[in-house]
């Protein structure tokens, strides 16, 4: 009873030891498309949105739980909150633009600064563009890639598919100054909201010593 | 048990529609109940209130099934000691692994206190009654009101039965459950409480 045990499995994704074979970013040979980034930015969406998902968490042995996640989008700051299914609030945080975050509400095991670091990471990369220097390519599969590599020397690929509204309709790939990768996301079954690319399903893959997997259902869309 | 606070939460939403008016003084003999329930989770960042459906279905002295049925299936099971959660993924119930068990254990002990009549006697919560139809829960530790200011339940005319239950986590922020198409001491095969 020292902990809230309903939120055990997502305070042990902190501490989870998972490990993966090394991927570097595939190398890329020179695109022929625009070198600009709207067809890489199409797959994040614009404005002011609401989005609540269902969040399946699970580390690599299998452990998990599921839980509520809303998110507001504008254009200065993240808001989310995680919520049980039962509707108790566990987390209530506003990421800023500038890497700033403010926790408005944090039940243990949540309170720790890593998660809300963590969740920054994993939100910010499902639904803003990246940022860095960035170029067009093709892989050899081929699949056409938007490559943004930041000061740090991290790359960000996404991969905005085909954008036929089919299942796996984008990719997003982040892999560390090491060229390993460290985060992926696939978006799913997308759907055509009031103009915007919505995946109705996404899946985050977290790599190395503190992997996990985040599946995401969407529950509802809403414009602000 | 302090920091456990949001399972003995949850059970006391499970175990409260049995409790009757005027619950000190004048418990009456519920063998089971079962009821559909409506959650409304209302918080400033969202645009409209959350709704979740589902039913619960409880037997006297400690059996209960509390059931999601949307936006998430879910499923608690608390049956002869056991405690078990299911979630929906791929279209089926699968047992959440990430619960500990050991502590739900401990709360079906609250459980059983407030259905012997001992909801006085709660270490969580001090509990006043406002007026003839209301039920005030106020956390008894700080730590505790930090997370959940009140909690308010609303009593039916009819004794025994409960109209609604409010949580209320802080500055709106809330969860509102309302019970309806309640059905008292129906017989209820234990498979309901053993299996998902």
């Amino acid at each position: 009873m020292k902990q809230p045990f309903v939120l055990i499995a997502l305070l042990t994704i902190l501490s989870s030891c998972a490990s993966g074979k090394h991927q570097a970013p595939p190398a890329l040979t020179s695109s022929q498309a625009r070198q600009d980034n709207a067809v890489c930015g199409s797959i994040f969406p614009q404005d002011k949105w609401q989005f609540v998902h269902s969040l399946e968490f699970t580390r690599i042995d299998g452990i998990g739980t599921t839980v509520i996640g809303i998110t507001n989008l504008d254009e200065n700051a993240l808001h989310t909150a995680l919520l049980t299914i039962e509707g108790f609030t566990l987390f209530e945080a506003d990421f800023y633009n500038d890497e700033r975050f403010e926790v408005h509400r944090a039940v243990p095991p949540f309170d720790n600064p890593n998660f809300a670091k963590g969740m920054m990471r994993d939100i910010r990369t499902i639904f803003r563009p990246p940022q860095g220097m960035l170029i067009l390519g093709v892989t050899n599969a081929p699949d056409t890639v938007c490559r943004y590599t930041d000061d740090n020397g991290r790359i960000t690929d996404v991969l905005p598919g085909s954008n036929d509204y089919q299942d796996d309709c984008w990719q997003i790939r982040r892999y560390s100054a090491e060229q390993d990768i460290d985060l992926s996301v696939i978006g799913k079954s997308c759907l055509d909201i009031m103009s915007a690319i919505i995946p109705e399903h996404l899946e985050l893959h977290s790599y190395g010593v503190a992997g996990y997997t985040l599946k995401m259902k969407l529950l509802s869309a809403d414009r602000l | 048990m302090k920091q456990a606070f949001l399972i003995p939460i949850i059970c006391l939403l499970l175990v409260i529609p049995s409790w009757p008016v005027g619950a000190a003084e004048q418990q009456i003999a519920i063998q089971t109940i079962q009821a559909e329930f409506t959650q409304e989770k209302h918080l400033k960042i969202l645009k409209k209130p959350l709704i979740s459906t589902g039913i619960f279905v409880f037997a006297a002295p400690q059996s209960l099934r509390w059931e999601y049925h949307s936006p998430i299936p879910s499923i608690l099971l608390m049956h002869d000691g056991s405690i078990q959660k299911y979630t929906e993924q791929d279209g089926k119930f699968v047992a959440d692994r990430g619960m500990r068990l050991d502590a739900m254990q401990v709360v079906l002990t609250e459980i059983s206190n407030w259905l012997d009549g001992r909801f006085r006697e709660n270490d969580i919560f001090t509990v006043t009654f406002p007026d003839q139809h209301t039920v005030l829960l106020l956390p008894k530790d700080a730590m505790m009101a930090n997370l959940i200011n009140k909690i308010e339940l609303k009593l039916a005319d009819q004794q025994g039965l409960l109209d609604s239950v409010t949580i209320f986590e802080g500055p709106e922020a809330y969860t509102h459950m309302s019970f309806s198409e309640r059905i008292l001491n129906k017989n209820i095969p234990a498979s309901v409480f053993n299996s998902p």
